[in-house]
């Protein structure tokens, strides 16, 4: 762990043991026009039927997002997944104003996203962000920090804060064209928490990190949501995503596919796992006719029990053979599993109704069945 | 202002502008030499190139820090993280505009301390302080050109706006041509009239005549200048903000 010491506990060196950033106490307070309310009571971003159409050459239209709802909570890490082309940065550009919705609505602290109100308590860290090439990592905190209202010993005390927190402050003075990929990213970081935002919008954060940035990352993302801050983040790196985050939407072809907390939407499948050390060879090739994948791994033997064997007939082989049990239960799915029955079943259905309008009279454009057909149905607006 | 400081600071660091300062002061410097091609007419000579130095290298500096300045946001994708702190379109591009007038002023003004110390030297140590109303007539006259830069930048490529600032600066140089030029029917009629009400008038901004011949410059030969160039330099930066609150990223 030679690299990037500061990261991990700096929070509790810096603030007497808790891990929650201090607000800097110039910030602009919403004008002085009271808090900023909210969708319901506890609502921090919602998307209604939110659908965004780009017009292609000669008048075709692409729908990079339809009908999109959803509703992310404060104080939870939300993640929209999904692969390359699947709506999730376009839903981030709609969130910010960045684009226009063609149809929907969006609101993000009660705002509307081009609300200056309401950018005020964001932050967003884009995938591989660019920055001014001539200014160094500080300058670029304190440049965000400026456009946020901040000045004088705020800024320099906060600009210290970030720094320190993602790892850069010892590296402050490098110019960001002389930057890693990695470095920009934790840059990137630093300037998006620079206004002590309480939404944080991340398009793929691990994105060009290397095992130990992407580590630090994600506790960071855990940390923010300890610090009472709501995190909506987007990427195609499932298994990072499924360690944090609380709820999820899963995204493919601009459609939501599957949306929920992340127990819910993981199935527990009919498998069973059994690990266990010390099992005689006897004992181990009995589990292994039993299984329908078996391994030994670091002195320990990891078995999948096959659907039709008796898991509890698994366990007596094991005592009787003489071994140490460490692990027995159902399997729970990985997010990439959930994400390809998802992606899968949405594919099945697709198909379904094709074949059905191909039956009914080749009228499979009418149907919606296909992106282009949804996507002209949309009319002007893109 | 924090967009503006930091448009001038990455301005001022491109290799190409230091190249065509110093281009522009040797040429301005390099008058002293050249002049020997003019007897008789040394002063006008050394303030002709010096003036015209000024103007035409500030100019370029101006087509080619402007063109780059908002696409290269854009492409970049620094812009996203820009407009997702609290700050409004408009003053992105008064930030960008800002910073490009001031990097190409700066580069103006080190032209023109070189031409007046120049002049200087020729003169024994004289000075025309109508040289000084010609530079301030200048400035305005690059803010103006910067401003429609800017309002190209805000819906195109760079390649476009290059094209386009090239096309703008030879119409506004040739401006009185194209109002008397005599019109073969009502089309091209109509045509230079159109160039001509919409282009800018850049040489309302040149007071070189009167100086080179030594005539009194009128009040009114300053004022309408910097009043027509506050105008339309202000009406670029409101279609430039229109255009770009529209825009999609």
């Amino acid at each position: 762990m030679r690299v990037y010491p500061e990261v991990i506990g700096v929070a509790s060196e810096s603030s007497g043991g808790t891990d929650t950033l201090e607000r800097p106490d110039n910030l602009p307070q919403d004008g002085g026009q009271g808090p900023v309310p909210v969708v319901g009571t506890d609502t921090v971003i919602e998307c209604r039927g939110l659908t965004k159409r780009y017009r292609v050459a000669l008048g075709y239209e692409i729908e990079a997002l339809s009908s999109l709802d959803l509703q992310v909570k404060r104080g939870e890490i939300f993640a929209i997944v999904g692969p390359n082309g699947s709506g999730k940065t376009t839903t981030l550009k709609l969130l910010l104003g960045l684009i226009f919705p063609s149809e929907g609505d969006a609101f993000i602290l009660g705002e509307p996203p081009r609300s200056r109100r309401a950018k005020r308590r964001i932050g967003f860290v884009p995938e591989g962000p660019f920055f001014y090439q001539h200014m160094n990592g500080e300058e670029v905190v304190r440049f965000y920090g400026r456009l946020c209202g901040l000045r004088g010993r705020d800024l320099r005390a906060r600009t210290d804060e970030l720094l320190k927190l993602v790892g850069m402050s010892k590296r402050r003075d490098v110019v960001m064209s002389q930057c890693s990929k990695g470095m920009v990213q934790r840059i990137g970081l630093a300037s998006a928490l620079v206004n002590d935002p309480d939404v944080v919008l991340m398009d793929e954060p691990t994105s060009g990190l290397d095992p130990i940035g992407a580590h630090e990352i994600k506790e960071l993302t855990v940390r923010l949501r300890d610090a009472g801050k709501t995190v909506l983040l987007c990427s195609h790196l499932l298994e990072q995503v499924e360690e944090v985050c609380d709820r999820i939407a899963i995204l493919h072809r601009g459609s939501r596919l599957a949306y929920g907390p992340i127990d819910e939407i993981l199935q527990i499948t009919d498998q069973t796992e059994l690990v266990a050390i010390n099992v005689s060879e006897d004992a181990a090739r009995q589990l292994a006719a039993m299984s329908s994948e078996s391994h030994t791994r670091a002195g320990e033997l990891h078995c999948m029990i096959k659907e039709d064997a008796d898991p509890f007939q698994a366990l007596d082989v094991v005592r009787q053979g003489g071994g140490e049990l460490l692990r027995f239960g159902r399997v729970r799915e990985s997010l990439e599993d959930a994400f390809i029955r998802a992606v899968t079943a949405s594919a099945r259905e697709d198909a379904a109704i094709s074949t059905d309008a191909a039956d009914t009279g080749g009228t499979a454009d009418m149907t919606g069945g296909s992106d282009e057909a949804t996507a002209e149905e949309g009319g002007e607006e893109a | 202002m924090t967009i503006g400081y930091a448009t001038f600071g990455e301005a001022i660091r491109r290799r190409i502008l230091v190249i065509f300062l110093l281009f522009a002061i040797v040429s301005i410097v390099g008058s002293q030499i050249f002049k020997a091609f003019s007897p008789g007419e040394e002063e006008k000579f050394v303030v002709d190139l010096g003036l015209n130095s000024i103007k035409w290298f500030s100019i370029l500096i101006a087509i080619l820090l402007g063109a780059v300045m908002i696409p290269q946001e854009i492409e970049r994708k620094t812009l996203h993280t820009v407009l997702a702190k609290p700050v409004g379109r408009g003053q992105f591009i008064l930030g960008k505009f800002v910073g490009t007038c001031l990097a190409v002023l700066f580069n103006a003004s080190l032209m023109a301390i070189a031409f007046f110390v120049v002049y200087a030297i020729q003169q024994k140590g004289g000075f025309d302080v109508s040289l000084l109303y010609q530079f301030a007539l200048t400035c305005m006259e690059l803010i103006l050109f910067i401003s429609i830069v800017v309002f190209l930048s805000t819906f195109s490529s760079t390649v476009f706006v290059l094209v386009v600032s090239f096309c703008v600066v030879v119409l506004g140089s040739t401006a009185t041509f194209w109002k008397n030029i005599p019109a073969e029917n009502e089309i091209s009629g109509l045509l230079f009239l159109g160039v001509s009400a919409l282009a800018p008038n850049f040489e309302i901004f040149d007071l070189s005549r009167p100086i080179l011949t030594g005539a009194a410059i009128a009040p009114d030969m300053i004022t309408y200048p910097l009043v027509y160039g506050f105008m339309y330099t202000s009406i670029m930066l409101l279609l430039s903000f229109v255009i770009f609150n529209e825009r999609q990223f």
